[in-house]
């Protein structure tokens, strides 16, 4: 994440604060050389406070802000807060059913996200798109049957999704305009929680095709199928990082969800987090040095920021 | 009625004179409150080994399969995508979403075999609330005949409604229940009367909105928020109060003290628990009504209703969300449902168990009915009424047992079947409350005690 002044701030701004902008560096390297990620020791910063169920983390790619799913005084909808911690704004306000699961397109100029319309005891899942400020949304995949997680690919060209068109939950491909939908996976169990990688040739994602939840990659045309994780345990909600040295997962391995780093040939396992709480739905910063996730850590649902080395 | 409603317009500017008659002649909460402490009576309890009951009633109907039954050695298409885990009771699995419950399960009953009589929430709401589909409301709106029968919440106030204090025999925490925009019966006096209504409350994180103190509609949650003014407002109802008070008998008097008394405020505030009691339940809307629950069975309270949600579905708004998972059941179940309960009922089995309250506290988490062994076309899973389980822990039942057997795809029960019913009659038999008793009250207990799962 950086951050820039104007020319005309920075002048006025440079001279007073030297002094301390040279303590800051000394501090900064100080704690960067005594930072560990080790359970209770990583410097892990919280953004939010307020403990209000959140989920579906973005971070935008100019890396200012990420927008999330949040549940506030009883409405599901989708928010955005400053990479800093300020500024929590709704930014869906739609009445007729919650919206959840936002990511960007990669020029960050629209968000895709899925929209549930509520009817009686069922709901209809559709994917919209819209401006990042909340305006102008329009429909991208119209509900046929159950329409979810969708992800933009990185040249912002194609949509992968998850659908239950075809009776099982599989993952499909469509251009951006949400036309020309293929079938990426076919197997009786679940397939979720796709990610591109980013070059845009590979997905990983979620399924149960081997008897639980584990991380799968396949080719971004569906082929070649290859087990990245294999544990009893619940392994979902892959994101691949920026650079492709990482993929980022949620794992219950340890007996509660933690959020687990491997590199894509299935080596070099790690638990990131670490803690007694619950910590799922982790997003990348653009330039792959910072994990965001949502942690119960202090009671509530939170998002927290954890380097990545 | 203990629910005030409407009725009571307690307001910034206190009470008019039209609605000081209204309390004193004509409502139900008047009459009814002030002959409930007219009516307390003392009912010797010789077997009685619970003294509290604290019903998490999970709205919606839980799969029994992702929770508490699952079936490993099912077919994909029945057991679904997630793992089984050990539980501390030997060869005993749970759903791998709920570690810290199987961690608890040695301290617990689970029921495997429960079934019910419909698969419309409304009925199997009533039944599961009141034993009894008399009087219940099926979606469409048909009313089942025989009079509605009194909530099991309703039935232990009326024989256990002397509480030190003086404080609601009954409480609901959580909003009045319905299906769509269709209301759910069950949860009051019934016969009884509505003397025997709960007193319900509802959490909101800017404190405990209380139903009966119908406070006025600019009375904002934020203005709330500052408790020297809701202190002030009550200090003003209190004025109110001692000028009325030539207008009330004793009776009216004892029940409107007890609802405005700091005594019962305080114990509604949750700011008096540290901070990491607090978020080890979980700071949501049923982690934080678990731990009021548990403040108020150590006030001797004999019955305490957590409502998961008012409502069935899980995606609707209102917070949580009910378990009515037709489609999402995985993604919700994993991403929300589970570790919220997992979190809050293993929050309050570990402090009622450290503070000494689990061997008299009955803890039973249940909803209406199971969902459909085999997943639907859109990754959820229906009602099923066939089968069902229900986690009961303390209050004078068997620990460390499994109750009861589903078949190989919990579509059936294999063995000990039983009814809500069962369940009301064994949890009446162990607060003392004997069959007899109730049919001396007209109210036949329709259930058999289910000796085996009592202590």
């Amino acid at each position: 994440m950086r951050y820039s002044l104007s020319t005309k701030e920075h002048c006025r701004a440079a001279r007073p604060l030297s002094c301390f902008a040279v303590l800051a560096i000394l501090l900064a390297i100080s704690l960067a050389l005594s930072a560990e990620p080790l359970p209770g020791k990583s410097p892990t910063r919280r953004l939010t406070t307020d403990g209000d169920y959140k989920a579906h983390l973005s971070w935008s790619p100019d890396g200012s802000q990420i927008v999330f799913t949040r549940i506030h005084d009883g409405k599901m909808s989708l928010w955005s807060v400053r990479a800093d911690g300020t500024g929590l704004t709704r930014i869906s306000r739609r009445d007729d059913g919650p919206d959840f699961d936002p990511s960007w397109f990669p020029d960050a100029r629209r968000l895709v996200y899925v929209h549930d319309q509520l009817q009686g005891t069922d709901g209809k899942l559709s994917i919209y798109s819209m401006l990042p400020d909340g305006s102008n949304a329009s429909v991208l995949v119209p509900n046929q049957a159950f329409e979810e997680c969708p992800r933009v690919s990185p040249d912002g060209t194609r949509l992968l999704f998850v659908s239950t068109r075809h009776g099982n939950q599989e993952i499909y491909l469509a251009d951006i305009s949400g036309k020309e939908v293929r079938r990426l996976t076919n197997d009786p169990a679940p397939d979720t929680h796709p990610s591109w990688s980013p070059d845009g040739q590979q997905i990983a994602f979620a399924s149960a095709r081997s008897g639980n939840w584990d991380i799968w990659v396949m080719q971004s045309d569906g082929s070649q199928p290859r087990r990245l994780t294999d544990h009893p345990a619940l392994d979902c909600w892959p994101v691949w990082s920026p650079d492709h040295r990482f993929i980022a997962f949620t794992s219950n391995r340890d007996g509660n969800y933690e959020i687990y780093l491997v590199r894509p040939d299935g080596t070099g396992l790690r638990n990131l987090t670490q803690s007694p709480a619950w910590e799922h739905f982790a997003a990348w910063s653009p330039n792959g040095h910072q994990l965001a996730f949502v942690s119960t850590r202090s009671g509530g649902y939170d998002i927290y920021v954890v380097p990545v080395e | 009625m203990l629910t005030l409603g409407a009725e009571w317009q307690c307001t910034c500017q206190g009470w008019s004179r039209r609605e000081v008659v209204q309390i004193g002649l004509s409502t139900a909460l008047g009459l009814d409150w002030a002959d409930w402490f007219r009516c307390q009576q003392s009912h010797a309890a010789t077997t009685r080994r619970a003294r509290s009951v604290i019903l998490l009633w999970l709205w919606g109907g839980p799969s029994h399969l992702d929770t508490f039954d699952p079936k490993p050695q099912a077919p994909l298409e029945y057991r679904g995508p997630f793992s089984t885990i050990p539980t501390s009771i030997p060869g005993v699995r749970f759903c791998e979403l709920f570690p810290q419950l199987a961690r608890l399960a040695n301290r617990c009953t689970i029921i495997r075999s429960l079934h019910t009589g419909s698969n419309d929430h409304g009925v199997a709401g009533t039944v599961g609330l009141t034993g009894s589909t008399s009087g219940a409301i099926n979606l469409g709106g048909q009313t089942a005949d025989g009079n509605l029968r009194p909530a099991l919440g309703a039935l232990v106030a009326r024989f256990h409604g002397t509480t030190p204090g003086h404080w609601p025999p009954y409480l609901i925490l959580g909003g009045r229940l319905h299906q769509g925009k269709k209301p759910v019966v069950g949860e009051g006096g019934g016969t009884l009367g509505h003397r025997y209504d709960p007193f319900r409350l509802e959490y909101r994180p800017s404190g405990w909105h209380i139903e009966a103190l119908q406070l006025s509609a600019d009375l904002t949650p934020e203005r709330l928020q500052h408790r020297r003014q809701l202190w002030t407002q009550f200090d003003q109802t209190r004025r109110w109060f001692e000028n009325a008070s030539a207008a009330l008998d004793t009776y009216q008097r004892q029940a409107f003290e007890m609802l405005l008394s700091p005594q019962m405020l305080s114990l509604f505030d949750l700011s008096k628990e540290p901070e990491s009691v607090r978020q080890r339940y979980g700071l949501t809307r049923f982690g934080q009504s678990c731990l009021l629950a548990r403040r108020l069975v150590e006030k001797h309270i004999p019955f305490v209703q957590v409502n998961w949600s008012n409502h069935v579905e899980p995606e609707e708004d209102a917070g949580d969300g009910g378990w009515d998972m037709h489609y999402r059941n995985f993604e919700i179940l994993h991403n929300r449902h589970a570790p919220m309960l997992d979190r809050a009922l293993s929050a309050l089995l570990e402090d009622l168990e450290q503070r000494g309250l689990l061997a008299t506290t009955l803890v039973l988490a249940v909803g209406e009915f199971g969902r459909t062994p085999k997943i639907n076309d859109k990754i959820g899973r229906d009602h099923w009424e066939h089968c069902y389980c229900a986690l009961l822990a303390g209050g004078g039942f068997r620990s460390g047992l499994v109750y009861g057997e589903s078949d190989d795809r919990g579509e059936r029960p294999r063995a000990h079947p039983c009814t809500p019913a069962d369940l009301h009659a064994t949890i009446l038999a162990a607060l003392g409350i004997t069959p007899e008793a109730a049919r001396n009250l007209n109210l036949p207990v329709e259930g058999q005690v289910l000796d085996a799962i009592l202590a």
